[in-house]
């Protein structure tokens, strides 16, 4: 019985939602002079409202400093919101204290980027994997020594590594064990920040077989926050496209990748390369001018209009400057949402019989 | 600029057989075994390979800007322009340095001086490099900065290094790899640092600048889709040597060598159908530090016979005489094989390795028959 289905939120044939995130905002107080007084508020993400089913993957992209990883630890309660709400199986973990909270904990765990700095050196293996065994009062005694072994086993590596310590392991290898050490409590939801970005390409593909193969088998819902947008691509059921603290356009993956309607996403794309030299010297790519602002100052209105091709090549209308476009439904394309005054113009310029769009530089 | 590939017989760089290994107090890592390529002025040559394959190293040991006391280079030449670079001195290859050969390094931060401004960094090049008086260097500086595309240049000069964005940064640190207009630019994983829309930013102006300025660049990555854009040709390394190379667009549409086949079976793809499968190469690459008496990729290899684990293969044509392709491999899978990743023949098994080996180091099989 899922609290959701108690207080009956979710509508009636749609399972309940494991995750649901509403106007999430994260602001990190900017301080300055000796007396570090506040001068302005970092608006790392300022009102997100996100959800993910049972057994599905969220991809969550956007550039550096856009709010992903800030999105991920709150959810994981590593830093404070501001306001807003997280419910995980409609109970709302913003608002747990004390023993709830610990106990909740568990259900949702995160893998790091960094291999390297996410495992404590002066711990054997058994310890890192034994630590969250002992914080839940799980597989005490002598079901410990088993536990870890499946752990191993469960991540492809060999048990006998028990008495190893982390810098004997490969970055992949790593990587594995932080997947273990989050499996080990038996959570229902994993937030992984970027778990195969500092990996290379081969090694990246088999932490990525073994997050799917691991999700098949113990039914685990992802959320999955990249900046690569070809790992999401193969990874996620559907993405939410970050800009500035923001979502600024999300749907099921393939609609996404294939009809994206807002300017941004449409311009990520187009940037990602392909290693294919004849598709690459036929595509045409869109290169956004400029770096992504500061988010201690957004820009007004919609905040991707300073670096927006399609505002440009309209003739920069008020509105884009004046009044911020929400998240909208496109009728058209099920369960796509964009936050774009023009998402139909957009979408008709992204066309690949389309001509050529801006290319400053 | 074609022109200057046909009619140059000498190539503009060439490098043969090189060895750089580094010495430690109990084992001696040999990062770069055997690596022979060649550029041609004005030629893009990508080198592309996994972390520690020796990219980087083999960069440094052309510049002379390896660690003095830990490293040596017991075999092997590099001929620039017509000169020799192996064995010269601190002071002649300085001279080289930046004036002929520029670098950009993956780390902007760390390789721009934090108390200098961008002008005065980019003026110091100049002075040491030419004989500009200095409100030529400043003409030029503004000039080098508004060509990298920097806005508001004359502003911008005056400011410091952690005044930039990631993206500008790398953007000072190329025009003052230009400031002298080098014959060839060196490019160590320029954009791994960067965001997909600033990579994208980077990379166009390098394509932009190269037909230019008519520079010839060496580009170092691990990503084979910015190769795909703007290398003419690629040459894949593995374990400090080069495994297969030719030009770009055909090493890419059919690899021979099973390493590169792997890499790219390994790689998540933008125009991929949802619900493909990964297939990765299995294992690790080897300890540098270990003796190698075989082919460096047999423990991984799913073709590998007996004679890859004692014979090493040089680097042979393959394909067409004219593709100008080559790979190092005794026993190189056919185009179905490289997509299928596993030989084709029935009843064909990679070969295992020597008990000598076996003991050393971890050996892949493949599923079949480990079952
Ligand atoms: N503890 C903090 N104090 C102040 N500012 C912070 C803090 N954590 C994050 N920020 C700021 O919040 C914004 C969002 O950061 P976040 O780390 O969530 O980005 P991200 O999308 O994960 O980026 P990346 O791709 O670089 O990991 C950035 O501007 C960042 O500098
Ligand atoms: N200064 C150094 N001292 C000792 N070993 C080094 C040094 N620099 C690089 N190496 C080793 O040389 C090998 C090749 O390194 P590198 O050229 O940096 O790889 P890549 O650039 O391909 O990732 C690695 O095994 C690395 O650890
Ligand atoms: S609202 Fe205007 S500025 Fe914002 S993305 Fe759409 S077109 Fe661009
Ligand atoms: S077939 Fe032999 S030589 Fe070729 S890559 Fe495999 S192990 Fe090396
Ligand atoms: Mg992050
Ligand atoms: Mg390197």
């Amino acid at each position: 019985m899922s609290i959701a289905e108690t207080t009956g939120a979710a509508a009636p044939e749609m399972p309940g939602d494991l995750l649901r995130i509403r106007d999430l905002r994260v602001h990190f107080p900017i301080t300055s002079g000796i007396l570090q007084r506040r001068s302005g508020w970092v608006r790392a993400v300022d009102g997100v409202d996100l959800s993910i089913q049972p057994g599905e993957t969220l991809g969550l992209v956007g550039e550096s400093g856009s709010g992903k990883t800030t999105i991920g630890r709150a959810i994981v309660r590593l830093n404070e919101p501001r306001t807003g709400t997280i419910e995980l199986d409609g109970t709302n973990l913003l608002s747990l204290e004390g023993r709830e909270l610990r106990a909740r904990r568990r259900d949702v765990q995160m893998v790091f980027q960094d291999p390297y700095s996410s495992l404590d050196p002066r711990h054997t293996v058994g310890e890192i994997l034994s630590e969250p065994l002992s914080v839940h009062g799980l597989a005490t005694g002598s079901a410990r020594h088993d536990r870890i072994a499946e752990l191993l086993t469960m991540v492809g590596l060999d048990p006998a590594f028990i008495e190893r310590f982390p810098h004997e392991f490969s970055g992949g290898q790593r990587q594995r064990i932080g997947i273990a050490r989050a499996l080990a409590v038996e959570p229902r939801l994993i937030v992984a920040d970027e778990p195969v970005s500092a990996l290379d390409v081969s090694v990246q593909a088999q932490v990525i077989n073994l997050l799917e193969h691991l999700q098949d088998r113990m039914g685990l819902t992802y959320l999955f926050i990249a900046h690569d947008l070809a790992v999401v691509k193969h990874i996620a059921d559907r993405v939410a496209v970050l800009y500035l603290g923001k979502v600024v356009e999300i749907g099921p993956v393939d609609t996404l990748y294939a009809h994206p309607h807002h300017p941004y996403t449409i311009a990520l794309l187009s940037a990602v390369p392909i290693p294919d030299a004849r598709l690459e010297r036929d595509r045409k790519r869109i290169i956004l001018k400029g770096d992504i602002p500061s988010p201690a100052n957004p820009p007004s209105g919609c905040r991707f209009h300073t670096r927006c091709w399609l505002r440009e090549k309209l003739g920069n209308p008020e509105r884009c400057a004046a009044e911020e476009p929400a998240l909208l439904p496109r009728p058209d394309r099920p369960g796509l949402e964009t936050a774009c005054h023009f998402p139909e113009e957009a979408a008709e310029a992204a066309r690949p019989a389309a001509p050529t769009v801006v290319e400053p530089d | 600029m074609p022109e200057a590939m046909t009619e140059t017989s000498q190539p503009l760089l060439s490098v043969r057989d090189l060895h750089v290994e580094f010495v430690g107090r109990n084992r001696t890592v040999r990062a770069v075994r055997g690596l022979s390529y060649e550029i041609r002025a004005g030629e893009t040559l990508a080198i592309v390979g996994e972390s520690g394959s020796g990219k980087s190293v083999s960069a440094l040991t052309l510049l002379g800007l390896l660690p003095p006391r830990t490293s040596r280079v017991p075999r092997g030449s590099v001929i620039f322009e017509g000169q020799e670079l192996i064995g010269l001195s601190t002071a002649q290859l300085s001279r080289i340095r930046g004036a002929r050969i520029a670098m950009i390094f993956q780390d902007a931060l760390s390789s721009l001086n934090p108390v200098l401004t961008i002008e005065r960094q980019i003026t110091e090049a100049l002075e040491t490099h030419t004989d500009l008086t200095s409100s030529q260097a400043h003409a030029r500086a503004l000039e080098l900065l508004q060509l990298v595309g920097i806005p508001d240049a004359e502003r911008r000069l005056k400011e410091y290094p952690h005044q930039y964005s990631g993206g500008m940064r790398q953007r000072a640190m190329i025009a003052i790899a230009l400031s002298c207009q080098p014959s060839l630019l060196i490019a160590d994983e320029p954009t791994t640092a960067l965001d997909v829309t600033i990579q994208a930013q980077i990379l166009s102006l390098i394509a932009r600048l190269r037909s230019e300025l008519g520079m010839a660049v060496l580009l170092i990555t691990h990503d084979l889709g910015t190769v795909a854009g703007l290398a003419d040709r690629i040459a894949v390394m593995y374990a400090g040597r080069i495994v297969e190379t030719g030009p770009t667009e055909s090493v890419l549409a059919d690899p021979a060598h099973p390493y590169t086949s792997g890499l790219l079976r390994s790689l998540p793809r933008l125009d991929d159908p949802r619900g493909m499968t990964l297939r990765p190469i299995e294992g690790t690459p080897p300890d540098l530090a270990t003796d190698l008496p075989g082919c460096p990729f047999a423990p991984r290899c799913m073709w590998r016979e007996e004679v890859c684990w004692a014979d090493d293969p040089r680097l042979l044509p393959v394909r067409e005489a004219e593709s100008g392709r080559s790979i190092a491999c005794h026993h190189h899978p056919t185009a179905e094989e490289a997509r299928a990743g596993r030989s084709l023949v029935p009843g064909f098994r990679p070969a295992d390795p020597p008990a000598a080996v076996a003991e050393k180091i971890a050996v892949v099989v493949p599923v079949e028959a480990a079952s």
